[in-house]
């Protein structure tokens, strides 16, 4: 259970023979702090991990054109990074999410790359690709999620000789926000769209379909995972989807009290003096110059 | 159909969701649940973890909101305060023994287990909706409507196709 490692997080069946766990627990807090294998871990995981929140946000950036163009370069280096921590340091127990990140990269790139063919391969006024690309994107989603299915009920993810606990938490989640969002973006569509009654249908029944998946996997046991650890998964997902999104909701909420109470407490501008006769001059000789002014 | 935006609305487009997940934990808790004894401490970490990043993150974005109002400091303090209220609660409850600690050993250890928890889920919640937008948009964009919104100029080509139909 308790792994004892600063970085570490929770591992229902791995071994306790670490020793440099045991040693941590016994070190002092401010020899704990800058452990070798802290530093390591800061070094190869957690720099990494915060270059890539910090490369969106340089890519958002409108004042300079070159920390822009680093943005995307940034991202890219933290994400890599952040796969490789598994080999850079794998003493850390934060690396199996990168062990996560590495497993799910190809279902979400298949996924992601079907979405674009799938849209673009349609009748859109611009960037239009060739008619197959839609049954081809539509066949790479559905690639991109056997791949998924195939995960839990063929070979789940391994970390240290036990299923990936960041596996179990991505996939439960994964699955409990795709039907209860597909369900909620189906009453959108339906409710917001001009005659979009197929679409939301086609998209509720993707939703409903998930939840059938997840329904599925609440009876029957996986590869390693068994049908009693899904359901704890999924109860537990339940709670980490709940106070994630209340979470950042409470945050938007503060945001925008903020920028209200700021923008209540400024004063009313008065209104301006009128113009007086060398300004009214001013604004007309400029106004010549730039209108009626000779022609080049 | 299409509705206009109201409280009522909302209602509706949350309703189905609610009832879903109401009985998806039903059903899940009727089968039996293994150990989920951490659920409420899970929930109390997910919340205040993605709330204090959030906040932070915003933290961030107010300067560029400052920068269109001659860099006013109040926002920036305030949104500061936000942060550091989340803070200071992540602190408060992780200190309290066993409130918010799961099965890490340490304080500092449950942080760093909640940050990269929260990567996480928030990886899966950015995949599913991406994947559904997806799939929503490619439904629009495969089935565009039969009446156009805005006026289409051609008239003269379905002239010629009813005169070639004619002549067959």
């Amino acid at each position: 259970m308790a792994d004892g490692h600063p970085y570490g997080v929770e591992r229902t069946a791995f071994t306790l023979d670490s020793t440099n766990l045991h040693q941590l627990e016994t070190m002092p807090m401010g020899m704990a702090l800058v452990g070798p294998q802290q530093i390591e871990a800061l070094l190869w995981f957690w720099l990494p991990l915060a270059l890539v929140p910090l490369g969106f946000w340089m890519l958002l950036s409108r004042s300079n054109e070159s920390v822009r163009k680093l943005g995307m370069p940034t991202v890219f280096f933290g994400f890599i990074m952040v796969i490789a921590s598994q080999w850079t340091v794998p003493d850390s127990d934060s690396s199996a999410s990168g062990h996560l990140l590495l497993v799910v990269i190809g279902p979400i790139l298949l996924l992601g790359i079907g979405s674009f063919m799938a849209i673009f391969g349609g009748p859109v006024p611009v960037g239009r690709l060739p008619p197959v690309a839609r049954p081809a994107g539509y066949f790479s989603i559905a690639m991109g999620l056997a791949w998924l299915l195939a995960l839990h009920m063929v070979q789940s993810p391994l970390w240290r000789g036990e299923v990936n606990p960041y596996w179990m938490v991505w996939w439960a989640v994964f699955l409990l926000a795709l039907c209860l969002a597909g369900t909620s973006l189906a009453q959108v569509v339906y409710l917001f769209g001009d005659n979009r009654g197929r679409t939301a249908a086609n998209v509720g029944i993707f939703g409903l379909g998930s939840g059938g998946v997840l329904l599925v996997m609440m009876f029957n046991d996986g590869a390693q995972i068994s049908a009693l650890q899904m359901r704890s998964q999924i109860w537990l997902a339940a709670a980490d989807l709940l106070g994630t999104i209340a979470g950042i909701l409470m945050a938007v909420l503060a945001f925008a009290i903020v920028i209200t109470l700021y923008e209540r407490s400024l004063s009313e501008i008065e209104p301006a003096a009128p113009l007086s006769e060398a300004e009214k001059q001013r604004v007309s000789d400029i106004i010549f110059d730039n209108i009626g002014g000779e022609d080049e | 159909m299409s509705v206009d935006n109201g409280k009522g609305t909302w209602a509706l487009v949350l309703a189905p969701t609610l009832i879903f997940l109401v009985l998806i934990l039903v059903i899940n808790a009727v089968l039996g649940l293994g150990e989920v004894s951490n659920a409420f401490k899970r929930f109390a970490n997910a919340f205040l973890t993605a709330y204090t990043l959030t906040a932070g993150a915003l933290f961030g974005a107010m300067f560029f909101y400052a920068d269109s109002r001659n860099r006013p400091l109040a926002p920036l303090f305030g949104m500061l305060a936000a942060t550091m209220v989340g803070a200071g609660m992540i602190f408060l409850f992780l200190s309290q023994s066993d409130l918010l600690m799961e099965a890490s050993s340490s304080m500092q250890a449950q942080f760093f287990s909640n940050i990269v928890h929260l990567a996480v889920v928030f990886l899966a919640l950015v995949t599913a909706a991406g994947l559904l937008v997806g799939i929503t948009m490619a439904h629009i964009t495969g089935n565009p409507p039969r009446r156009l919104p805005w006026p289409v100029e051609v008239e003269d080509e379905v002239e010629v196709v009813v005169e070639i139909d004619s002549e067959e």
